[in-house]
């Protein structure tokens, strides 16, 4: 089974997503939540090194999605690739979708076994539901 | 003469770095709360302590060590954007110098170009973007030429930092492209960028401590 990587600036806006996407799986997908600087003055914020090890922690060897927030998190985990092997490296995919709903999203697909790529593209569009549902009220 | 640069500026210099940054840390925040979310200095200074914190036990290191192991301090300390970017500068300065005892001029064009492109390729700014790369790119172009006119090391620097100092100071008219600031559109202008003003801080330890090394001679 796939696993989940939920980076963002805050380590509670991480958590909180992870406990929505678990209703989901109904906690049989591994979702990783990784985020902010450990730092009480200044908590917001990424630390790639963390997320590295978030995403090996995560791999069980079909690959892992990561689903990220904003701005330095986006860098945070473009620059953690740096630091997982290669052989990780080649299973795991970026997702350009929204951090909430791709995760919900994600955990239900992943729980029902769904591929990597199939969860990626699925995840990325994860806004579609939205705008349609939307489309007239808006 | 040409001077070189020796581990013992490196060492220098990431010391000095973290002083300043301390002394800055107010500034930086104040100029990051105008267009940004107000933590850069604090950001930039929680990294280098911790860097200043290494130092001593890096005394028998190589320069590329001592670069390697900054990068991947500030990488797991500052938080912010500039905590990946700059990580990623020394990361890349670091295998620019590997295997150096000491740089000479070339070695510190291509270790700051290698950092400085480290920085864009992860970052994707542009000069002009309003980022660290507006006083980090006029600072490598200005020691690119300096080597061309085959001029020496300190006098190349200083012409570097003068060219940041400049870079830094265009960014207050600039638009934001990149990073928080660049939500703000339009309303960015007329603020200078926190991370062309830290990334000037940084050139400037640099020259400041080989200047003090090398008693000022050109």
């Amino acid at each position: 089974m796939i696993g989940i990587v939920l980076a963002s600036h805050s380590i509670a806006l991480a958590n909180a997503v992870k406990e929505v996407a678990d209703l989901m799986s109904r906690g049989s997908v591994a979702i990783t939540p990784v985020g902010g600087t450990g730092d009480p003055e200044s908590p917001f914020g990424s630390n790639s090194i963390a997320i590295a090890e978030a995403i090996q922690a995560t791999d069980s060897g079909e690959g892992v999605l990561i689903l990220m927030d904003v701005g330095s998190s986006v860098i945070g985990v473009i620059q953690a690739l740096e630091f997982i092997p290669a052989a990780l490296r080649d299973r795991v995919r970026l997702c350009a979708g929204p951090m909430v709903e791709g995760a919900i999203l994600a955990a239900a697909q992943a729980a029902s076994g769904s591929d990597l790529s199939a969860v990626l593209h699925d995840a990325t569009h994860a806004l579609d539901v939205k705008v349609a549902q939307l489309d007239g009220f808006a | 003469m040409t001077a070189t640069l020796s581990e013992a500026t490196v060492l220098a210099w990431l010391s000095r770095s973290a002083t300043v940054l301390h002394e800055q840390r107010d500034f930086l925040v104040e100029l990051d709360s105008e267009i940004g979310d107000a933590d850069h200095g604090i950001n930039m200074d929680r990294g280098f302590q911790k860097v200043a914190s290494l130092l001593p036990g890096l005394a028998h290191e190589d320069i590329s060590a001592i670069l390697k192991k900054t990068g991947m301090a500030l990488i797991s300390t500052v938080g912010g954007a500039s905590g990946p970017l700059y990580g990623t500068f020394f990361l890349r300065a670091a295998n620019a110098a590997s295997g150096k005892q000491e740089l000479e001029h070339a070695d510190v064009v291509a270790l700051l170009r290698a950092g400085i492109e480290g920085i864009r390729t992860l970052g994707k700014a542009q000069p002009g973007d309003k980022t660290m790369v507006d006083s980090l790119q006029p600072a490598l172009e200005a020691l690119e030429q300096a080597e061309a006119n085959s001029m020496a090391l300190p006098g190349a620097l200083r012409k570097a930092v003068q060219a940041a100092k400049e870079g830094m100071t265009a960014t207050v008219a600039m638009i934001a492209r990149k990073g928080r600031a660049s939500y703000l559109g339009e309303r960015s202008a007329g603020h200078q960028d926190p991370g062309a003003t830290s990334a000037y801080f940084l050139l400037k330890s640099l020259l400041d401590v080989f200047e003090e090394q090398t008693g000022k001679e050109t």
